[in-house]
């Protein structure tokens, strides 16, 4: 389970995150949507323990960020949107290299393997990463967010990049990791996935919280017809947000 | 720790397979090498038959020691004050793009990650100061000593040490002020900049205190090192440079206790640094993002890209660089590369127009014998011939930057020639603003007289260097794609072949005109015609090449 409470996050003068709070319960998808340079990445980021929040809680799987990161960080894995692999490393080195450090070891072969079948890696699978083209680097971080026992899964843009049965895999393997108890939070601007995919949505504008529930509940907040899609949800709620503090301004 | 070490292991394993297997990688690789053994050669001649001039502490002047070591202490106190300034917003340490999104979220504890990145950081810095001390091992032979000798390597370790504290108290105050809004972190801010003035302004002020009671400017630099809230304030790099110059003069006991005392200041900080609870990656995380997009554009020698990175940093300062827009046609183009190279260059220009009449006025108040001042002309010659060759590389790379962008430059109804022309006439106004900006300092400023040599130089050379550079054009537009090893190669050696060969005319008829005293009322125009003739000849041959691009072929 990942509970997020008040996050605020300031670089230098600059307020990326401002108070956000969700949680993610165990078996479920968090999809996080929001407009351009809303904060997703830093929320992403924040709990991964890359940036450190200037304030607010982050507990994942019960263990508190702040108080126990090693602890937090064990049950955790993270995508980020534009990865950036070990490039003087092999794949199996890679993936070697992330199961080593989460002391994962024992499993490792036998994973190994069904991860680079699954992504189609086979034949990459000692070459050089630097020699991998982007969609396969893209798939390879993915393979590595599997490689350990995590509970807990970020996704930052997951799916850009990656070719449709690479796309197919990592759908079919968050639904498997969602029925094994595991709670995904997925950054995406692909709304129809995140439709198809989450079970909740989260909509974040200028590092505010602007709506969060099912589909459901995001027709009754956006009061509009069972026949909106998500984007049109996406962005009604959105402007009425940039409406609100634009009044809020004058 | 041991999977750090075997991240390490791997890539340098994996690199040493990848440079073995590739001729395009062995080949430099070696050529590197052997580079680096060349300096060696003079250590190993140098070893067996150095005459021994001085022994230590024989230095003929006591002054000379005292000045080196005040140079030492003033370079170190520079060094250091440069780098805990810049900490304040800048990490030391930078993480690499696949550190950031691969071993930052891993439960591996922080202290492990500092510690290797700052043990890499010490071999670094350790390995450099020896490569140097190798480097000055004839000169240190000359002295009586040898590159292996124990006084020199107690120089290198007080230097190592110094440079270790400073990495640790660097990277403590990167953690503690650069992202933190913590009462601490606005503290040490605060102390940081105070700091930093107050040194500059004590030195200043030391500085011409003593100049005035001497009126000697030597006299008032030494003044420096003696002055005892200076060297209490920046006492490690008092003790480093006493320690560093032992070579020089001997060993002394009371050393032994400062050499300590280092060590036991690199130590204290390294544990305050590993003690520090902030988190480590974000001071490092923009720096490591732009230094992993800048380093991927260089290696692919993409200026486009180089540029667009370099400019995304400077932000709003760029704006303030307007040109009017003037021109039609080629001339718009002419006005758009100007306002690129003056917006580019625009750090450099302004401390070019600061630097050299600053350096010529410093100059006219050290240099007051008129025979050194005499001599001084002929070194100016080849600063002006090394602006020449930095301005051609950044034409080079803007031009290539500019082929990117062929698909808008290409429809235009501009001729090629003209588009050329257009590409090369900022590198050719800068080079006449800087030859004449330097000839004018050192005129008016430094005071030398406006000699036969100087009007020559200042009517000729902007044409022989524009010509330099016209002659290049054709080997960036034939080869223009530098992530191609290939091309950058062959591209590189055309370009530095073309740019040598019509340097030589020009440069050859001048100075047989000047050796014959032929009147600078006719030299002048001949070489300025030669140069203007394989200006044009670079520019046909660049326009040819261009109607021949193929922007889908890069």
């Amino acid at each position: 389970m990942l509970v997020v409470e008040e996050l605020r996050k300031y670089y230098r003068t600059v307020l990326a995150v401002d108070g956000v709070s969700f949680s993610v319960a165990d078996g479920e998808i968090l999809g996080l949507l929001g407009p351009n340079g809303a904060g997703k990445t830093t929320i992403l980021r924040s709990i991964a323990g890359i940036v450190q929040p200037t304030a607010g809680r982050i507990s994942v799987n019960g263990h508190e960020l702040a108080a126990d990161e090693r602890g937090a960080k064990r049950s955790l894995a993270f995508v980020p949107e534009t990865p950036n692999p070990y490039e003087m490393l092999t794949v199996r080195e890679h993936l070697r290299f992330i199961a080593m450090a989460y002391n994962t070891l024992d499993k490792f072969d036998e994973r190994a393997e069904s991860l680079i079948e699954r992504f189609d890696l086979a034949e990459k699978r000692n070459d050089l990463v630097a020699t991998l083209s982007k969609g396969m680097k893209q798939k390879l971080a993915v393979a590595c967010a599997f490689i350990h026992d995590a509970q807990v899964f970020l996704f930052d843009e997951p799916l850009i990049g990656i070719d449709p049965k690479g796309a197919r895999e990592l759908k079919d393997m968050m639904t498997s990791a969602k029925a094994g108890g595991c709670s995904i939070l997925v950054s995406t601007h692909m709304l129809d996935t995140a439709e198809r995919l989450c079970d909740r949505i989260l909509i974040i504008d200028r590092g505010k919280k602007v709506a969060e529930g099912s589909l459901r509940e995001l027709h009754g907040r956006a009061q509009m017809g069972a026949d909106a899609t998500l984007e049109d949800l996406f962005l009604k709620l959105t402007e009425d947000n940039a409406d609100d503090e634009t009044s809020a301004l004058h | 720790m041991r999977l750090l070490l075997y991240i390490e292991l791997r890539q340098f394993v994996n690199l040493i397979r990848l440079t073995l297997r590739s001729p395009k990688r062995l080949i430099p690789a070696l050529l590197v090498t052997l580079w680096g053994l060349c300096y060696l050669i003079p250590t190993v001649v140098y070893r067996s038959s150095a005459p021994k001039v001085y022994m230590p502490g024989d230095l003929p002047i006591n002054v000379t020691l005292k000045i080196v070591e005040t140079g030492l202490f003033l370079l170190l106190a520079l060094i250091a004050l440069y780098m805990i300034q810049r900490s304040v917003s800048q990490s030391l340490i930078i993480y690499g793009l696949a550190e950031v999104d691969f071993l930052f979220p891993t439960p591996i504890s922080r202290w492990r990650f500092i510690a290797l990145k700052l043990a890499k950081f010490y071999i670094r810095i350790g390995l450099y100061l020896a490569f140097i001390i190798v480097v000055m091992s004839p000169t240190l032979l000359a002295l009586s000593s040898t590159w292996y000798n124990s006084l020199i390597t107690a120089a290198w370790l007080a230097l190592m040490l110094y440079a270790v504290l400073l990495i640790n108290v660097c990277t403590a105050i990167n953690l503690v002020a650069a992202y933190g809004r913590s009462a601490l972190g606005a503290w040490t801010r605060t102390l940081v900049r105070a700091l930093t003035y107050g040194f500059v302004v004590l030195a200043g002020v030391t500085v011409y205190a003593a100049y005035a009671r001497t009126e000697n400017w030597a006299a008032g630099i030494t003044s420096l090192f003696k002055h005892p809230v200076l060297t209490t304030l920046m006492f490690p790099a008092a003790w480093t440079a006493d320690l560093a110059t032992v070579p020089l003069r001997g060993w002394e006991p009371r050393l032994t206790w400062r050499l300590v005392l280092l060590a036991v200041l690199a130590l204290v900080s390294f544990v305050v640094v590993l003690l520090r609870k902030e988190n480590p990656y974000e001071p490092s995380l923009a720096i490591s993002v732009r230094t992993g997009t800048l380093r991927k554009a260089i290696r692919s020698g993409d200026f486009g890209k180089v540029r667009a990175e370099v400019w995304k940093k400077r932000g709003a300062n760029m704006r303030r660089t307007a040109i009017p827009p003037f021109g039609r046609g080629a001339m718009a183009v002419f006005w758009k590369n100007l306002t690129v190279a003056t917006r580019a260059w625009r750090g450099t220009l302004i401390a070019i127009f600061v630097l050299i009449p600053g350096l010529a006025a410093l100059g006219r108040l050290l240099v007051t014998d008129p025979g050194t001042l005499a001599v001084a002309q002929y070194s100016i010659l080849p600063i002006m011939l090394y602006l020449l060759w930095l301005v051609s590389v950044f034409m080079l790379h803007n031009l290539r930057g500019e082929l990117k962008q062929v698909n808008i430059l290409k429809p235009m109804p501009i001729s090629s020639w003209r588009l050329m022309v257009a590409e090369t006439a900022p590198a050719g106004l800068l080079i006449l603003v800087y030859v004449w900006h330097i000839i004018g300092s050192a005129v008016l400023l430094l005071g030398l007289p406006p000699s036969r040599l100087f009007i020559f130089t200042a009517l000729a050379l902007p044409f022989v260097s524009y010509g330099c550079i016209c002659s290049q054009v054709v080997a960036v537009v034939v080869y223009p794609n530098w992530e191609d090893f290939s091309q950058k190669w062959i591209g590189g050696m055309l370009g530095m072949a073309l740019f040598v060969a019509s340097m030589g005319p020009p440069i050859a008829v001048g100075a047989l005109l000047w050796f014959l005293r032929v009147p600078l009322l006719i030299a002048v125009p001949v070489v300025i015609c030669i140069s203007l003739a394989i200006a044009a000849g670079g520019i046909g041959g660049g326009a040819l090449a261009y109607n021949k691009f193929d922007p889908t072929s890069e």
